[in-house]
């Protein structure tokens, strides 16, 4: 009896939970075409293109913001990329005097907003010069976003067959060889989920971007704000689907970016 | 093809295991075994060899030249392992080609080497197919393949085929035993399967922690073992202790005659071999006997293996399943044996 | 020498750079908050103003209520989720246990302050679902409950469990992928049921990354400030509002205050973190009282 309601509830459960993932988004989509939303229709008048060409509009500067926000999130995602690969293979490889305090110390950024840290050192950027800039901006988007990196590197590392690269020096390889056909494709889906997440944090960022940026650097983020902060609806839709959109493309992007480079790596 | 010679090879690993062995040569072209119980350092010697394992001291020579200290890939030694290790991203020919590529072969080249390789192992065909789509036993074909397209200056084998059930094992030690007569290549091989020792090996070294505790071919070896542990891991397992006095060795409650070649001796162990006694119903028979009774009888593939108390012992027995010739337990029987077929020690 | 340093110069550059980044930010905050008064002069004034504060104290209230709630909401809702998608994988198919998995990560594409702005248009008070009641007939124009810059966080709490319950199943879904389907086999055969199972077998093992999952949820959310920003009241504000514009207010005072209010938040929520955990790991005792092995075993 109870497992027969069981059986029932379930997808009831599970499609309403769905449902409530879908919904919003089929909201924002009919939202940012029409033109206005009178109540209490459900949903908006007449269809119109007129946020959109008014977001596309280059007068509202979200098509160079959408730039500013990929390349900062993009040359994040490299640089903990580089600083990520060894920290991760000390960690998942060696056992060292202090190995807990380094790893602990290396994910607790990812526990507090970054805005409520870089407070802190606001003064130092500013002295260096890298408030109002993008390369102060890049830096302070490493501190929630280094974390993941940290994290997705080290378990591919444990994971990694290490027998497989014996059979390579057996085999003839020497150590280059050997990392790049080996090893590289196995720890690759940890750098695909780590620099997914990399992309996905730095891309939403709000605060951090305002504090160090200073306004100066303008990424999708900042340029949407007025708009989803009581502005006008219809834009405010338009703007968190393009902000949807460029972060599915350019997690879709990097996805085939690392498959085809997975398989261009192959042998013949 | 190429000989190896180790001299005072000493590794440690702590907390208590160290591997030492004094002198080994294996031959140009040999088929060499080397036998022991597991966790005697058999896997360590063997990448000791292909340089996967630093020693702690010693010299490892391959035809003449020292290689102790050459890094692994540039020893050419070939190593298989029990599980095949193929590379799981890389179809067959590209597990095949790896080394080849890693030289910067020509790719036409590569092509027909790989080919060649893979007929050999009988995997004709197979080139496209990933590891994943493979039996245990043509990855291991493949394994093989990806080696000795390298043309290795000696193939290693680790326990290759102990995780391929029985008819495919029998199959695969003959293939490798058609590819060294070939091509003559210098192989160890590692076993701990008595039955695969006999049928393969050339020459084999017996390891027992860590030593080699003797040398020479697998029925020299089986006919004349140096102490106990090895016949006994030969499977020469009735080990009788006592002492001897004229003609005889008398151990405890009975006494066994001895032929010309043994007497006057100060042995302190007889060994008999199972299959060199054979049991009779009462017949008479000029040899000379003991008598018993039967305790167990346990039947394997043709043969029985009984075991029959004499006296306080229990000697192991093994006859050829002869139709008609039955065995009961509890029967009081005779046990015919050679003088001159016993082993003192 | 050079293997026993090599770990530490491996993992040099990213060390460096979170010291630099975080500890350097955390200190610098700290000492920051203590220079309220004479320059090179120590001094806890702007403490004092803020234990002192009323307002400091509702803001606290506030945030750790919403904060507390929408992570245990969250954290309910995904283990739900979780059980479902276990379901699913186990009775029906695997693929579409996945497929579902994948579609309910939806909201991970949204930035915070999307999601708050579609729990605006979703909840406001002439929000698309007081327009579907009103249409129903099932409420007035103006009979529809404030769930939007409500005085309790209604809609903060609302909109923190829809952006962070992804992150919960993302972090859960894999130990249901390491589940072989043999156990649920072997548990069918003595008579217990998924459910069953689910509670003596999986749940232990949800429990250590459910536990990960809330403790980073409940932190990250305290401090966040989008979604309080856009879906909060002007009093008691969030934590973060509060700090964020004492930091901007224009007067340079003011700025020492603001990093008081950070680190003292940071202070309370390592302390109760630990006291949670303190708390829970004895509860967790009781439910599995082995190693990860016995949550098969008592099955
Ligand atoms: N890397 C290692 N570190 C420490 N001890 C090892 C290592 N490799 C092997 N040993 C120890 O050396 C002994 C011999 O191992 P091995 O050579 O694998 O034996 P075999 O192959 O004969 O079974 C075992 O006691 C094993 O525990
Ligand atoms: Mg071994």
């Amino acid at each position: 009896m109870v497992s027969r309601l069981f059986k029932l509830l379930i997808p009831v459960f599970l499609t309403g939970m769905v449902l409530l993932n879908i919904i919003p988004l089929l909201l924002l989509i009919f939202l940012s075409l029409g033109s206005s939303w009178m109540w209490p229709h459900l949903f908006p008048g007449p269809i119109s293109l007129s946020s959109w060409k008014y977001v596309i509009n280059p007068a509202a500067g979200s098509l160079p913001a959408l730039k500013t926000s990929l390349q900062i999130a993009l040359t994040a995602t490299l640089i903990n990329l580089i600083l990520a690969m060894p920290a991760a293979k000390s960690l998942a490889h060696y056992h060292f005097k202090g190995r807990k305090a380094c790893e602990l110390i290396l994910l607790l950024p990812a526990l507090i907003p970054p805005w409520a840290v870089i407070t802190g050192i606001h003064k130092t950027f500013i002295y260096l010069n890298l408030t109002d800039t993008m390369s102060g901006v890049i830096l302070a988007h490493l501190l929630p976003t280094l974390p993941y990196m940290v994290r997705a590197l080290t378990i591919s590392f444990a994971s990694i067959d290490y027998s497989l690269e014996e059979q390579a020096y057996l085999l003839g390889g020497n150590k280059s060889q050997t990392f790049f056909y080996i090893t590289l494709p196995q720890l690759l889906p940890g750098i695909a989920a780590g620099s997914i997440l990399s992309v996905l944090i730095s891309l939403s960022e709000y605060l951090t971007t305002l504090i160090i940026g200073g306004g100066q650097v303008l990424t999708l983020t900042l340029v949407m704000f007025p708009f989803v902060n009581g502005g006008n609806p219809s834009i405010g839709a338009a703007y968190s689907l393009l902000f949807a959109l460029m972060a599915l493309i350019t997690l879709f992007s990097l996805d085939t970016f690392i498959n085809r480079y997975y398989s261009e790596n192959k042998l013949y | 093809m190429a000989s190896i010679t180790i001299k005072n090879l000493y590794k440690y690993f702590p907390p208590s295991f160290a591997l030492q062995i004094d002198e080994l040569m294996i031959k140009e072209g040999e088929f060499f075994g080397i036998i022991g119980p597991s966790g005697c350092g058999k896997t360590t010697l063997l990448r000791l060899i292909t340089g996967l394992t630093a020693p702690d001291r010693g010299e490892i020579w391959l035809n003449g030249r020292e290689i102790t200290k050459t890094p692994p890939e540039k020893r050419n030694i070939g190593l298989i392992f029990q599980e095949p290790r193929l590379f799981p991203h890389f179809t067959v020919e590209e597990n095949v080609g790896f080394g080849l590529k890693m030289k910067k072969s020509r790719r036409r080249d590569i092509k027909a080497k790989i080919d060649e390789a893979l007929e050999m192992v009988g995997l004709t065909g197979f080139n496209r197919r990933y590891p994943s789509a493979l039996s245990g036993g043509q990855k291991q074909r493949v394994a093989l393949a990806r080696a000795l397209v390298l043309e290795p200056k000696a193939l290693l084998m680790d326990e290759p085929f102990s995780a391929l059930d029985p008819e495919l094992r029998v199959e695969m030690r003959f293939l490798i035993k058609k590819l060294q007569q070939e091509k003559k290549i210098t192989i160890i091989f590692i076993t701990h399967d008595r039955e695969e020792a006999f049928t393969l090996f050339e020459r084999m070294a017996v390891m027992q922690e860590g030593k080699i505790l003797q040398t020479g071919t697998p029925l020299h070896i089986y006919n004349q073992p140096q102490n106990i542990k090895v016949a006994n891991f030969l499977g020469i397992n009735n080990i009788l202790p006592g002492y001897i006095e004229g003609n005889y060795f008398y151990t405890q409650g009975f006494r066994i005659l001895l032929g010309a070649a043994n007497q006057n001796q100060t042995a302190k162990y007889l060994l008999l071999k199972p299959e060199s006694l054979k049991i009779v119903n009462g017949e008479e028979d000029a040899r000379p006997f003991l008598t018993g009774t039967i305790e167990e009888i346990t039947f394997q593939t043709g043969f029985y293996h009984i075991k029959v108390k004499v006296q306080s012992q229990s000697l192991n027995i093994i006859q050829k399943y002869q139709p008609g010739k039955n065995f009961t337990p509890g029967a009081e029987v005779k046990i015919l044996y050679h003088p001159e077929e016993i082993i003192l020690l | 020498m050079w293997p026993k340093i090599k770990p530490y110069i491996l993992i040099l550059p990213a060390l460096l750079t979170t010291i630099t980044l975080f500890l350097g930010g955390i200190f610098g905050g700290i000492i920051r908050s203590l220079s309220a008064g004479k320059p090179g002069e120590i001094s806890f004034y702007a403490y004092a103003q803020i234990f002192s504060s009323q307002d400091f104290w509702a803001s606290f209230l506030f945030t750790l209520r919403y904060a507390a709630l929408s992570v245990l909401i969250a954290s309910f809702l995904g283990l739900a989720i979780v059980f479902g998608l276990f379901y699913v994988r186990m009775e029906i198919n695997s693929r579409l246990s996945l497929f579902l998995q994948r579609l309910l990560q939806l909201p991970m594409l949204f930035p915070f302050l999307v999601a708050a702005y579609i729990i605006f248009i979703l909840l406001s008070p002439h929000g698309w679902l007081a327009r579907l009641l009103f249409k129903l007939n099932l409420a007035g124009e103006n009979s529809f409950p404030l769930l939007v810059n409500d005085p309790f966080g209604w809609g903060i709490i609302i909109a923190y469990v829809f952006k962070t319950c992804p992150f919960i199943i993302l972090m859960l879904y894999p130990v249901i992928l390491k589940i072989p389907k043999a156990w649920l086999e072997a548990g069918k055969v003595l008579g217990i049921s998924q459910a069953g199972f689910f509670r003596k077998a999986v749940f232990p093992l949800l429990i250590p990354p459910l536990k990960t999952a809330s403790f980073i949820v409940f932190a990250y959310t305290f401090l966040a400030f989008e979604i309080p920003y856009i879906l909060g009241i002007t009093y008691p504000k969030a934590i973060a509002v509060y700090a964020y514009q004492l930091y901007t207010s224009g007067s340079l005072s003011d700025r020492p205050l603001a990093l008081a209010i950070i680190i003292t938040s940071l202070l309370l929520i390592a302390m109760i973190s630990c006291l949670v955990h303190i708390i829970t790991r004895r509860w967790g005792k009781t439910i599995k009282p082995g190693g990860k092995e016995n949550g098969f075993q008592t099955v």
